[in-house]
């Protein structure tokens, strides 16, 4: 395929010309606002503008965005200010292209880290919801095919270790009671018995029909569907430790890196909204039908779904969330810490603002001296193994240890 | 008095023709300069009888557009402010090329004859102005807090420092990257004494968009806030595991040359520049757009040499978002 081809399979990826160009005044400053106009024009016709003039002006555009993007709590920023983010993205893909002779490796590659940054910042546009999943996709598959000769496809060896059947020392030791345990219940059984009464529970054998079970363990298959996707990947023991940060990086950096490496720092691919941005990995998963449950059925949405991968140790410290959630395993063991919202004043939780949902003792070698009301809490404790699911309520406290190497899912839902 | 300039220039605010300054050149000089506002695409300067705006479509004189009472004047990324002595606020939008006025709003304030507007201040996310006697306005909001001896205001995109006469620094606003320096990411809607630094007898003050830096009595830098690009010159790469990204109390700044005193500092977004008493610039943080250097390297994690002054009488720094500018007498 020709460089032409290749640019118009991109221009495909839009559904709606009118809305890539529509930049509202008063939504973005005046001279981002017209730079970011003539950009979008000489991306999709023919110019005669300096090829390193164009990417300067784009880049500055994108770096005003993301100082823009900065401003504020995220959940403030303005929608239209990561729509803004999004288009530039797509703009800073074809100028890209469009200007190189020969589409090289390291050209494709710089192309879909632009997009990934784009789907990872911004925000799908209205009309062109899948400008940039589409874009990635593509991109993917012309870099797929270009080093398919190249490189390791076979000896990444099916990493997914296979522990023994017996329950680990550490968790049996753990003082809390088990969850309840059932081999998937009715809708109707579990609404009744577990979500009204927000009681947390395991389901078994409710997701054995995923493909993700059988596919995913195999990490040579998440490589090629997702080996060159930048993702972010959280660095240090958990959140709340001070040198803890966040980093992004390619999936095979962090696989590599963090994953198969022993030696490495521990690297956490953690909460992310991994399945809208690589729509691909979404249809080898399903959304539970006990999602549609609520509370309140005249405030109900979609649920967050997100990814968990990681090596052996992960931690998220003991915390809450707002929603309700059921965390499926996909392959490796985790275990559960958990909480009643009863117990939240002997759990110490921080005094500052971003950090108030997180508990201060840790459960697992609780300091007493610090915490001594931590000993009037009642434990509760879960083992999730592959296939299991577990309901944790919302507002319950949870501790989570990766105990091998593990890649589950969440649904947050309200 | 020459002003020399570096960075961003895509738009022509420095009045050169090239998208990027990578070195510090002398961009305007006029008799007087009094007070120079560098913004993301265009530059205000005000000279002994004017007040001249170069961006993209060339100089526009804005000295007749300004209304007669106005007593301060303050800028952002998409318009110019002007106070007048009754507390009433203008603006001038890039919007519009800079070609009309329109009323902002009015301060909750009564003019009185012993009392006025000392200094204002702004970002596209705040404006502080203070008076004689001791008020200060986070527009629209009069605040609790009073003091009568505010030497400085400096704003930083969401946050905002204070400077008395003694020397004590408070801070408020926005403190999720650190940059109030209180040692925690809590909002602060009153000023507040940054208690790290009581005691510590401070001179001169800058914010950058999520950083703050202060200059001591003895010559100490102080730096806290987002350390994104290595803006705080911490010295720590961003391998490294010591690396901190977020700092939210200050810490003082290693110079290589011990002897060295800190006379003069200023901040671009990610960016910071220090004027040392041996007339050298030394600069740390974001460059991409050679806000510091000619060099390619996009982050200096470490305060580096970037010029030398030796013959200049430098009065002045300042840093647009890309930017850094010096202003010699």
């Amino acid at each position: 395929m020709d460089n032409l081809a290749k640019i118009t399979e991109l221009y495909n990826c839009i559904l709606d010309k009118c809305e890539l160009l529509n930049i509202q005044p008063e939504t973005l400053n005046h001279s981002v606002r017209i730079l970011l106009i003539v950009c979008l024009n000489y991306s999709l016709d023919e110019n005669s503008v300096p090829q390193e003039i164009k990417l300067l002006e784009i880049e500055s555009i994108l770096d005003f965005l993301n100082d823009e993007l900065n401003t504020g709590h995220w959940s403030e920023v303005p929608i239209q200010t990561r729509r803004y983010f999004t288009t530039a993205s797509f703009a800073k893909c074809l100028i890209t292209l469009k200007n190189s002779q020969e589409y090289n490796e390291e050209l494709l590659k710089k192309c879909l880290k632009c997009v990934d940054l784009g789907l990872l910042l911004g925000a799908p546009l209205e009309h062109n919801l899948e400008l940039l999943t589409s874009s990635a996709k593509y991109l993917r598959k012309v870099l797929n095919k270009l080093i398919e000769s190249i490189e390791n496809k076979s000896n990444t060896e099916n990493n997914a270790s296979k522990r023994g059947i017996e329950v680990p020392k550490e968790f049996l030791n753990l003082p809390g009671k088990n969850v309840d345990s059932i081999e998937c219940p009715s809708l109707e059984f579990f609404n009744k018995t577990y979500f009204v009464p927000q009681i947390p529970v395991k389901l078994k054998n409710c997701i054995q029909h995923w493909p993700a079970l059988k596919k995913w363990p195999n990490i040579t298959y998440l490589l090629e569907i997702a080996g060159d996707r930048t993702v972010p990947i959280e660095i240090g023991s958990h959140y709340v430790d001070e040198t803890w940060t966040q980093k992004l990086m390619t999936l095979k950096e962090f696989i590599h890196k963090h994953y198969l490496s022993e030696s490495g720092d521990i690297g956490y691919l953690a909460q992310h909204n991994l399945f809208e941005q690589i729509t691909e990995l979404k249809d080898d998963i399903c959304i539970p039908e006990y999602c549609c449950l609520s509370l309140d059925y005249d405030n109900t949405t979609e649920p967050d779904i997100n990814a968990w991968l990681g090596p052996v140790g992960t931690v998220s410290p003991l915390h809450h969330d707002p929603k309700n959630n059921l965390l499926a395993q996909i392959y490796g063991t985790k275990q559960i810490i958990l909480f009643s919202p009863k117990d939240t004043p002997y759990l110490y939780p921080h005094e500052d603002k971003l950090l108030n949902n997180t508990a201060q003792v840790n459960p697992v070698v609780p300091d007493l001296q610090n915490y001594p009301k931590f000993t009037k809490t009642t434990m509760f404790k879960c083992l999730l193994e592959p296939g299991d699911m577990l309901f944790i309520p919302l507002k319950w406290w949870h501790h989570v240890m990766a105990l091998d190497k593990s890649f589950s899912v969440s649904f947050w839902w309200q | 008095m020459p002003l020399f300039c570096n960075g961003f220039n895509l738009f022509r605010q420095l009045n050169v023709n090239k998208p990027i300054l990578e070195e510090f050149v002398k961009v305007f000089e006029f008799e007087v300069i009094k007070q120079v506002w560098i913004n993301y695409s265009y530059i205000l300067i005000s000279t002994d009888t004017d007040y001249l705006i170069f961006h993209k479509e060339g100089v526009c004189n804005l000295t007749s557009l300004i209304p007669k009472q106005t007593v301060l004047i303050t800028t952002n990324d998409d318009q110019v402010i002007c106070l007048n002595r009754s507390g009433k606020l203008f603006k001038i939008c890039l919007a519009d090329n800079f070609s009309n006025i329109q009323e902002l709003c009015s301060l909750d304030y009564v003019e009185s004859s012993n009392n006025s507007f000392l200094n204002i201040r702004s970002s596209s996310k705040l404006i502080v102005t203070h008076l004689a006697d001791g008020t200060v306005y986070n527009v629209l909001e009069k605040l609790k807090f009073t003091c009568n001896s505010v030497i400085d205001i400096q704003c930083g995109k969401e946050h905002c420092l204070l400077l008395d006469e003694t020397g004590n620094l408070y801070s408020f606003g926005k403190g999720s990257h650190g940059q109030l320096g209180h040692g925690k990411l809590d909002d602060e809607i009153e000023p507040k004494l940054v208690e790290a630094l009581a005691g510590i007898k401070i001179k001169k003050i800058a914010a950058g968009n999520w950083h703050s830096c202060a200059i001591s009595q003895d010559g100490d830098l102080y730096v806290w806030g987002w350390n994104s690009n290595g803006q705080l010159g911490l010295g720590i790469e961003e391998d490294d595991k010591k690396f901190v990204s977020v700092m939210a109390s200050p810490h003082v700044v290693d110079f290589d040359d011990e002897e060295l005193n800190a006379v003069l500092v200023a901040c671009g977004s990610r960016h910071t520049i220090v004027f040392f008493d041996n007339k050298q610039l030394y600069g740390c943080g974001w460059n991409k757009y050679h806000q510091l250097t000619k060099f390619a390297q996009e982050n200096y994690y470490k305060l580096t040499y970037l010029h030398d002054f030796k013959n200049m009488d430098v009065i002045h720094l300042q840093c647009g978002p890309w930017n850094s500018a010096v202003r010699c007498k």
